[in-house]
């Protein structure tokens, strides 16, 4: 090469980086969308967006909309927003639009499993604590005027009895509609993988029942240092009641009181750390499941039509839920440890808020998605 | 007649359904309407005849909503870029979309015309 040619070259590897700016900006700008939809429309968005960022190379508006429009597409890949997308899956029966129609019933109906999952989760760490406080103060004091806080919350409407009858039939009720919508689920998912027609299924399976055996063998073993000894055991079975407080142990003040946190025995303090992680698995792989199995138009129908009335039932529960802590607050505000409203029961009302959101969400687009799939 | 103005109301709400997105919806058809295009021919396209830059996102969301429906259908990609074709229902829905608005504009019209020399309005 003669020195002649080093000008031209550098010039040249100049226009490249300048061609290549558009296209690492557009690209990086394509990251704010989901895989499918970057596999449908990726190659042809790009394009656009490289022509788009040569004429106005510097645009807020473009940014801000690919951003608005790349968070809409993830929303409608979870099945809560929007369209599906109108590809033709592999092994998919029906029109792309048909398919389309499908894979948003299975999204909605995942998205449903994944917001009820954590909301029986942490429904559930709330009424086990609650109850364990409620039967523990008034078993360790008996002798209790009548104008006592607890003594008097059982005896007035929206007070402790209130919450803790009505909130162990809000989540019986729930947990009945949850393994009523499982059993076609499951039905579904064996029959598949007996039959090995579906590829995706079995690894996500084989998680989900690892995941459980785990979460059974700890919640049994850990079950045994229930503390809710005494009190309102007609309510529920105290067995069941001392395992699904084991399962959700980790959803507990001792977080935010390291002394006392420490002065839990090593095993338990490990449970309360992977019990978590563990569960999280468990409703991740079934949210897995539910998207990836085909099911017919009439269990999709059924499922959401369970999705809505588990919508009404979260609704209650966490109704019920307001109008007890309401009550304690207006009764005698600075109640004994455990009975306060801190920041543990605020965090776990915003969660539960949060998951009712989404499932309802979720519910209210697998409907849609229903009807229009009949149509 | 009736009955066919009930179909064009069905027709002219499916698009209206498509909500926030009905606006670009109606350009993207409207310019599909007079052949297939990509992308970037559709948002000069539209710039020329509606004076709207459709910003890239809310393109492609349109089409999206719009394929998934089947108002439009995608091409054989040339290069990168992938062409777009107006469907029958799609120009169905069009045209209904469009006798909709083209009675409000009537009627509109012709109502500003009729006070317009009595000046009716207040002039906040």
């Amino acid at each position: 090469m003669s020195p002649a040619d080093e000008p031209a070259e550098a010039a040249s590897a100049s226009d490249d980086d300048a061609a290549d700016g558009p296209v690492r900006r557009a690209e990086r700008l394509l990251r704010w969308y989901p895989r499918p939809w970057r596999d449908r429309y990726g190659a042809e968005f790009t394009e656009l967006l490289v022509s788009d960022i040569s004429e106005r190379p510097q645009s807020l508006r473009r940014s801000l909309d690919v951003a608005r429009g790349g968070v809409q597409a993830r929303l409608a890949d979870a099945g809560l927003a929007g369209f599906p997308l109108p590809v033709a899956t592999v092994g998919g029966v029906g029109t792309p639009a048909e398919q389309a129609r499908q894979r948003q019933v299975s999204a909605s109906l995942g998205a449903f499993s994944a917001a009820l999952g954590a909301f029986l989760v942490f429904a559930a760490a709330l009424w086990s604590q609650v109850l364990i406080n409620w039967q523990w103060f008034a078993k360790l004091n008996p002798g209790l005027p009548a104008t006592s806080t607890v003594r008097r919350l059982d005896q007035a409407p929206g007070g402790d009895a209130f919450f803790a009858v009505f909130s162990t039939d809000a989540m019986l009720v729930l947990l009945f509609l949850a393994v009523l919508a499982a059993m076609p689920v499951l039905a579904a998912l064996v029959g598949r993988i007996a039959r090995g027609r579906q590829p995706g299924l079995t690894g996500p399976a084989i998680v989900l029942v690892a995941a459980l055996a785990v979460l059974f063998t700890g919640g049994r073993h850990f079950e045994n240092n229930w503390v809710g000894t005494g009190g309102h055991h007609a309510l529920v079975p105290s067995g069941l009641a001392a395992f699904i407080w084991a399962l959700t142990l980790f959803v507990s003040s001792w977080w935010a009181h390291p002394a006392l946190f420490a002065t839990l025995p090593g095993a338990e303090q490990a449970w309360m750390a992977l019990s978590p992680v563990i569960l999280a698995v468990a409703v991740g792989s079934s949210t897995v499941l539910v998207r990836r199995v085909r099911l017919s138009p009439r269990v999709a129908a059924f499922e959401a039509c369970l999705g809505l009335l588990g919508c009404v039932t979260m609704a209650a529960f966490v109704g019920c839920y307001g109008v007890w802590i309401t009550a304690k607050v207006r009764l005698e505000p600075g109640l004994p440890l455990g009975l306060t409203v801190g920041a543990t029961q605020a965090t776990i009302i915003a969660l539960l808020i949060l998951a009712l959101a989404v499932a309802a969400q979720a519910a209210r687009m697998a409907a849609r998605a229903v009807r229009r799939a009949r149509a | 007649m009736a009955k066919r103005d009930a179909s064009e109301r069905a027709d002219g709400s499916a698009l209206a359904g498509f909500g926030r997105y009905a606006g670009p919806a109606t350009l993207i058809l409207s310019s599909l309407a007079d052949g297939p295009k990509h992308g970037y021919a559709l948002t000069k396209d539209v710039e020329s005849f509606a004076g709207v830059r459709l910003a890239p996102g809310t393109l492609y969301e349109a089409l999206a909503r719009l394929e998934s429906q089947g108002m439009i259908e995608a091409l054989a990609a040339e290069d990168r870029r992938r062409p777009y074709r107006l469907t029958t229902a799609g120009a169905t829905a069009l045209k209904a979309h469009l006798a909709a608005q083209a009675r409000v504009t009537e009627v509109g019209l012709r109502r500003l015309g009729a006070n317009w020399s009595t000046l009716k309005w207040g002039t906040a």
